[in-house]
Order: structure tokens, then sequence, then C-alpha cells
């Protein structure tokens, strides 16, 4: 259904008065940025070629899409029943026309491709996706690998700590994902279950290789106590709160290269619990281990991390 | 500082999960309310957390999740002569 969305100017907020209020007030407004967004999603999630026909500026479709953090509208909810496909005219308006009526299951487009913010679970467009995938539809196997090689790529990154192995690591995932595509049961979200391949993947690497050298000593990162209990060094507070930390990129630096210099057993347990939110049962499982390791080894990455942290960011 | 820290501290992740027992869970919050050392100790590892947490934010580097080109193409190919085998075999 075509909703009187056209032709409204993006920068000003009451020309987009009938968007739903929730959306309405997140919209900013600015033209500059939108056009920049804009260009950037058609060139890197390919939209156009999702589409029947070419639509030039096409910001997305929004039918089974998920539509979060791009610059001007930040929520899923509102527009997905009501517009289908916004498009930025050059002037600077913003059009919704009704989703292009396909004969396959080919509008759909990973949310992943267009994501600036938290992944959130959207079921709705996966099936058809993974019908097509299936099926070994090129557009769909495109889309996908585009959309996820990203996220795929960092979470090996993390885990193996260099770019050569994280690359061999996801390729061999997905090689690995497509073939057992037709076991895939739709438990978890498509998303959910390649990571799950690509962090099995980068755990048999790492099982296969020896331990990397340069790894920092544990002992002379835990706290260090007398025989009695008592401290044998202060161990002060920050100089800044975290939020204000965690907005710097070069903290958030320093966090990835001390993460890296922790042994390889911490490591792996604080990556997979504290990052990719892998529960402790499913670490256990994972590493092979007891869940009581999994908590121990965790305790001692993260107060490791700490002791690493603390000679940075402690005045 | 008291001789109960170093019992403080390996209790910490339990009781940021909340699970610990409810006996040792109020010994542990008494003793917070005396140590600053431990307080400080336990903000800063809860700090530690969310800096481990911030590294793979997009939100905070859209930058971190932005895939290499060449990968993706090099898994296109892969799939594509991957499917190719298959066909063939």
């Amino acid at each position: 259904v075509v909703r009187s969305y056209t032709n409204r100017n993006i920068p000003e907020a009451s020309a987009l008065a009938k968007l739903p209020s929730e959306t309405a007030d997140r919209i900013p407004g600015k033209l500059d940025e939108a056009r920049q967004w804009a260009e950037r999603l058609v060139q890197e999630a390919d939209v156009d070629t999702l589409l029947p026909r070419p639509i030039g500026n096409a910001l997305f479709a929004l039918k089974d899409l998920q539509l979060f953090s791009c610059p001007f509208l930040t929520t899923t909810k509102p527009l997905r029943r009501t517009v289908d496909v916004l498009t930025l005219g050059n002037n600077g308006t913003l059009r919704a026309s009704p989703a292009p009526v396909l004969s396959g299951n080919l509008l759909y487009s990973p949310p992943l491709t267009i994501s600036r913010g938290p992944r959130t679970v959207d079921t709705n467009g996966e099936a058809e996706l993974l019908i097509a995938l299936r099926a070994r539809d090129p557009k769909a196997i495109r889309c996908f690998v585009r959309a996820q090689t990203g996220p795929m790529h960092a979470v090996a990154r993390r885990l193996l700590g260099t770019e050569d192995e994280a690359r061999e690591v996801v390729q061999e995932a997905f090689l690995r994902a497509f073939q057992s595509l037709d076991q895939f049961r739709g438990s978890s979200r498509l998303g959910t279950w390649l990571h799950r391949i690509v962090v099995n993947e980068a755990l048999m690497w790492l099982r296969a290789r020896k331990a990397k050298a340069g790894a920092e000593s544990l002992d002379a990162l835990l706290p260090r106590f007398y025989e009695d209990g008592h401290r044998m060094a202060p161990m002060p507070a920050w100089s800044e709160p975290v939020d204000v930390l965690l907005q710097r990129g070069e903290v958030r630096e320093l966090v990835r290269r001390s993460i890296e210099r922790l042994p390889e057993t911490l490591r792996v347990v604080l990556v997979l619990r504290d990052i990719e939110d892998i529960d402790v049962k499913e670490t256990a499982a994972m590493l092979e281990v007891n869940e009581g390791v999994v908590k121990t080894r965790l305790h001692r990455a993260r107060q490791a991390l700490r002791a690493l942290l603390e000679k940075e960011l402690v005045v | 500082m008291t001789a109960f820290c170093r019992n403080a501290i390996s209790f910490l992740a339990e009781y940021l999960e909340d699970a610990l027992p409810a006996e040792q869970r109020a010994t542990f919050e008494r003793h917070l309310r005396r140590c600053p050392y431990c307080r400080d100790y336990l903000k800063t590892y809860q700090d530690t957390v969310r800096l481990s947490q911030a590294v793979a934010d997009p939100t905070l580097d859209p930058t971190i999740e932005e895939p290499p080109k060449e990968l993706v193409e090099a898994i296109l190919d892969s799939l594509s002569s991957s499917k190719t085998r298959n066909d063939a075999g």
C-alpha cells in the first residue's frame, strides 16, 4: 500500500509528520548525511540489483528488511508495515512506493548489510532467504555473503589475531555452511548459525597451531597477595568513567591490543564469553572443557586484561 | 585493605552473575562497604568487561565489520566453484 509519504523533504521534520511518531522524532534531517549513506548503501548492499528495475538512489526496500541505524531512521518497527521502498530523489525528497512484486522470493536483503547498530532478531525475511540460498540463487548467495563476511571476519580476527588466518577460516566456514545448509533447522538466525560455524572453525585452527609467542605471563597479571590475604599493591580506579573511555578510538585500540596479549587459553574464553556473548554451557562444549574451567578462565582473563589496561588507564 | 580482599576478588565473577549463595553474597557486600580498594577493583573489573565488548561494537566503530572486498570475492568464487564441482559430480 502506498501511503502519502511521497515527496517529503528530509530536512524538514514537519514534512515527515505523517510518519509514525516514534519514527519522526528520530529523524535528524541531515540530507547530506542521508545522501552519503544512501550512496554507500547502494554501493555496498548492491540494492539496485535486488530490485526489479533500477531505482537510482534507492535507500532500501523495507519489506522484510530490518531498518536500523540509518542516519535519519533508527527504528525497525513503524515503517516496515506501511512503506515498502524509500527512494531519495536528486532534489532531496524522500519518496515511498510499494515494494516491487517479484515472481520469486527475491526481495530480501540481510539486515547486517545496512546495519550500523545492534543486531536485532527478525525472522521475517529469513525463511525466504533460506529458500533462495538452498536453491543456490546467485543473488541470494551474493547478498548473504556480502552481508555476513564483515561480521564473520571480525569474529575470526578476534579469535585468531591474524589477518591471513582469519580470512582462511571465514572462507572455509562459508563453504562448510553452504555444504550443510540443508541441515539448518531454523532454530536460530542464519547469521547466528554461521557465527557458530566460524567460531568452531577458528577454534579448530587454534588447536592445530602452536600458541602464539609474545603472550604475557599470567602470574604477572593477576592480583598478588601476601600470605595473610592482604594485597601487595593497590588497585586504583581508572582516571575517567568507562562511558567516556569506550568512546575513544585509541582506548578501544588499546583494549584490542591488550586482549591479544593475553595467554591464549584465557583470551579465547574472554572473546567467546564477553565479546561473542556465547553462554558458559556452549563455550564449555566448544572448548571441550567443563563449565567450571570456563568460569575460572574467564575470571582470570578479565583480571589479567584489567591489569594490562590499568597501566594505561590509571593516571 | 583487609585480609578478606583475596577472597573477595575470587568471588567477583560469580557476584556479578548473581550466582553467589545468599550468605556469601551478604558477606561480600559487607566487605565492599568497608573496603574502598575492593570497590575500586569491582568497578574496574566491570569496566573491563564493558571495554572488551566495546571493541566489537559497530555502533562505536562502523569500520570493524566492513568486509574486505577481496575476501567477499574469494568466498563467492569458492562457493561458485564448489557448486560447479557438485553439479558436475
